[in-house]
């Protein structure tokens, strides 16, 4: 379509200064592929480093979202061919906007761009197994959907079905390099302690290794990629999100033929990474609630629980220190490490309790269905521009009927994406240590407030309380639900804007 | 006789973005063409135009980078086109042959194995039977290479050859001496190598070619020979200059090292002889069962004795203590310690090894030699040499 070929543009800390104006001319003349009237185009999030972005475009057709994907195109092509067919399987996804040619995506710049419409979502809630059971459930949902596809021709076949054995081989060869990099730089102050530490995670993944081989892995992986779908391989809070009906997955960027319990082991153990410590229960329900969506046979339970025993939690926070040993093996990282360990004293005995049983325990929500179509957010009035006082809509019937097509979706107010920060290597660089943005360790009693600094540069709705039902119950990590206290503390409402609804009807 | 040469979907032919297949065909190229009417297809790339005449050779270059897409277009290409060759010669792509057969079904099929194209997870048994069956002959760069493809299939056996690859004995051992002396001391002065035992790696710096062992090495073999040096010469894949982890994490090793240790990145393939020249021991460092790495011919003809591992083909091409010494557990930075240093402190043995490693790469391993093998391969007494 054009000259201009887009490249990263900055690293992965940088906002939207510095987006070159080629980038922003191109986005403008994609849209005249589509059969809409560009009114106004907004960047909201970028990954500069990748020489990714979404805008949010209005047109006369509505709020629409456009989307460069950052890969090559061949790969980008296996993502979009993945969004079309597991939304035409009926998956909450957003569909893909035609082009009116009639294709789903274009290519300009070297890279893909797809438009899909604007979908109305918010964030499920991180603090209470509620939340991640519906992250679970919306997941479970989306692989059952994924399961046949068949990728468009001059796409790049990705499949990741065939790796676990390597990939844990190499978890196991990396952390051998965390040992070499504390011999080599034994000045920083996390080397002493990472040194020491080395043996026994090094130790689990060989271990882990040689569990897999006793596991019905190969057998499974003998069924293929069409019986077992695709994994999302980014799924969390910020790709799984609350909209109409349920659970919305976005961001398919990277999805990619694999086994199903790749998505559900991250979204498990970061979970309890974010809890601070093991907890079989929590587990239980998250996993009792993907069963339902999606049922997980014992024989892949195995694999599951073989997953779970490799030193993840280690191999994430440690594995950047080889891109800048001198900046990130530093008292951040020290604490990180006692944290880890602290942690996974809670690990094996938890894993104990969960190989032995599973469906038992946990918090019992018989249909995570009707749990999670009631409890996502209805439609409600948006925050417009002053030019766009036009579109305002009165607020609709807020529930809908579970069997109509999620189509007819108003705007949707940004939210705060999590984006990823890959460390960019840079010998001396002062570039933080890419955390995660979940700390380890927490106190129960302290709100989660990571989110903070993104809720500034988002507009806040205006809090609206048509009823003073609560909807959703509050619990700090850990406690039992009291039934009770339907007070909905402030601190939560500023967390979560977008909770603030209408009763929710039957 | 009029023959086709199909290159992979990855790089394109001449190897302007490098390749060991692709420098393969370089090599031999204008050699054969000098006995035969020769095509080569390859993929396409933005500085090359899709057909081109080079010193008698025919280049047509298709859309690729995917192996389905290349081949679509090969089949699409050979449709209107396949009448006019004798043979065809496709290298490492036994996924190909089965296709090919059916659009050029009276052409002879040769094909050359550089890898492990015919691991089961690669291709399935099926196309692998079917194409073994259209095949006349399969040549192979190693005796490791036609060994394992025996191995799964059998009936592959009688059709098997070996040929091993070569280096370009011209460039790589100039007729003046001078030009090659000057070149070192440059090369040598502008990266303060002047007075060092310079140890050379050349290759990708990928965790299966297990560089990182020989960066380790360095520690305990500073404590012997005092005045080395390492030079790495390579990225993480032809032309591209990324960092990935393990690059990443070979740089963290190579700034904390004892050693001056110096990082060129990718080295266009013109040049990189120059770095051969410049070197005193050349190291092969692969973890892996490697084919069989061209860098040992290179290195033979620039006069190294070579310190290699026990996998794969490499070591076929090894005569201990003769051109070099082979290291049965490369996993074990202490075993390269111990080879190394058993060639630098032994002054006779350095010598000896460089002046048989030229010998060899002039009497074996030279481009001219491969040209001879595979237009005897082509000109099989069983076969029509006329069209």
């Amino acid at each position: 379509m054009s000259e201009y070929i887009i490249q990263p543009w900055g690293t992965a800390e940088q906002d939207f200064e510095d987006v070159p104006i080629e980038l922003t001319n191109l986005a403008k003349k994609v849209t005249t592929h589509y059969d809409m009237k560009l009114i106004s185009i907004e960047m909201i999030t970028s990954k500069p480093d990748k020489g990714g972005a979404i805008w949010r475009i209005d047109t006369d057709k509505g709020l629409r979202s456009l989307k460069v994907l950052h890969r090559t195109p061949e790969r980008s092509l296996f993502s979009v061919g993945a969004q079309e067919y597991v939304v035409k399987q009926g998956a909450r996804v957003p569909k893909l906007i035609r082009t009116k040619t009639g294709k789903n995506c274009i290519e300009a710049g070297g890279k893909l761009w797809i438009v899909t419409d604007w979908i109305d979502l918010t964030p499920a809630d991180q603090t209470t197994v509620e939340g991640f059971g519906m992250l679970c459930y919306g997941l479970g949902e989306f692989h059952q959907h994924s399961k046949g596809y068949d990728p468009p021709f001059g796409s790049k076949f990705s499949s990741r079905l065939h790796s676990y054995p390597k990939q844990y081989e190499k978890m196991a060869t990396k952390i051998n390099w965390f040992r070499e990099l504390a011999r080599a730089y034994p000045e920083m102050p996390a080397s002493r302690m990472l040194y020491l530490m080395v043996d026994k995670y090094e130790r689990q993944a060989i271990k882990a290794l040689e569990r897999l081989n006793t596991t019905p892995y190969y057998d499974l992986i003998a069924k293929g990629e069409q019986y077992w779908g695709l994994a999302h391989q980014d799924y969390g809070f910020s790709n799984g999100q609350l909209g109409p009906n349920g659970v919305w997955v976005i961001d398919l960027d990277g999805v990619s033929f694999d086994l199903p319990i790749r998505d559900l082991r991250k979204l498990v153990t970061s979970s309890m990474e974010d809890k601070g410590a093991w907890d079989v229960e929590w587990m239980n329900s998250m996993i009792q609630a993907y069963h339902q969506a999606n049922p997980i046979s014992p024989e892949l339970f195995e694999v599951f629980l073989t997953d779970m025993m490799l030193p993840n939690e280690f191999y994430k926070h440690v594995k950047e220190i080889i891109f800048s040993p001198t900046t990130l093996m530093n008292e951040q990282l020290e604490v990180l490490l006692t944290n880890i360990e602290n942690q996974d004293s809670t690990k094996w005995t938890t894993l104990q309790q969960l190989s032995k049983e599973w469906k038992v325990g946990g918090k019992n929500i018989p249909n995570w269905e009707k749990f999670s179509r009631e409890n996502a957010p209805a439609k409600r009035f948006r925050r417009l521009d002053p030019v766009d006082q036009t579109k305002v809509t009165p607020p609709e019937n807020p529930i809908q009927n579970p069997e109509s097509a999620p189509e007819t979706t108003p705007v949707r107010t940004p939210i705060p994406r999590r984006r990823r920060r890959k460390m960019i290597p840079r010998h001396g660089s002062r570039a933080p240590l890419n955390r995660r943005r979940r700390t380890p360790l927490r106190t129960p009693k302290k709100p989660l407030n990571k989110r903070k600094r993104h809720i500034g540069k988002h507009p806040v709705p205006k809090k609206r309380t048509f009823g003073t039902k609560p909807i959703q119950k509050k619990r700090s990590i850990g406690t039992k639900p009291s039934p009770k206290k339907k007070n909905i503390r402030l601190i939560e409402i500023w967390l979560n804007p977008l909770l603030i609804r209408r009763g929710v009807k039957k | 006789m009029n023959i086709l040469m199909i290159c992979t979907e990855k790089l394109p032919v001449p190897s302007i973005r490098g390749g060991a297949i692709q420098t393969y065909i370089d090599g031999v190229s204008s050699l054969l063409s000098k006995r035969h009417n020769l095509s080569i297809l390859s993929v396409d790339d933005p500085s090359l135009p899709n057909r081109q005449t080079l010193a008698g050779i025919q280049y047509v270059r298709v859309p690729g980078k995917l192996p389905d897409v290349y081949i679509k277009h090969v089949v699409e290409y050979l449709k209107g086109n396949a009448k006019q060759y004798d043979l065809i010669h496709v290298f490492n792509r036994p996924k190909f042959v089965p296709a090919i057969k059916q659009v050029a079904p009276h052409a002879r099929l040769i094909l050359s194995m550089h890898n492990d194209m015919f691991l089961l997870e690669k291709i399935d048994l099926g196309t692998a039977t079917t194409a073994i069956e259209s095949l006349e002959k399969i040549v192979t760069v190693s005796n490791y290479v036609g060994n394992t493809i025996a191995k799964q299939y059998p009936q592959a056996q009688e059709k098997l050859r070996t040929i091993y690859s070569g280096v370009d004995i011209q460039r790589y051992i100039p007729s003046s001496e001078m030009v090659r002396k000057q070149e070192r001391e440059a090369l040598r002065r502008q990266h303060q190598l002047q007075n060092k035992k310079v140890i050379l790696f050349v290759g990708r710096l990928t965790a299966k070619k297990g560089v990182d062992k020989l960066v380790l090495a360095m520690h305990s073999l500073k404590k012997k020979h005092p005045d080395i040096a390492l030079v790495l010469v390579g990225s993480k894949w032809y032309s591209d200059e990324g960092i990935s982890d393990y690059v990443a994490y070979v740089h963290a090793l190579a700034q904390r090292s004892v050693v001056p240790v110096v990082t060129t990145g990718f080295v266009d393939p013109k040049e990189v002889h120059k770095w051969f020249w410049a070197g005193d021991i050349f190291v092969c460092t692969s973890l892996w069962q490697e084919p069989l790495a061209r860098v040992h011919y290179e290195a033979m003809a620039a006069g190294l004795p070579i310190v290699t591992t026990a996998r794969g083909g490499n070591p076929e091409v090894i005569q201990s203590r003769e051109n070099g010494l082979i290291v049965q557990n490369p996993e074990d930075p202490e075993a390269f310690a111990t080879s190394i240093s058993t060639i630098l402190s032994d002054v006779a043995l350095k010598k000896h090894m460089s002046e048989v490693g030229r010998k060899l790469a002039i009497q074996k391993y030279g481009f001219k030699r491969v040209a001879n093998d595979i237009l005897s391969v082509w000109e099989s007494p069983n076969e029509n040499k006329k069209k």
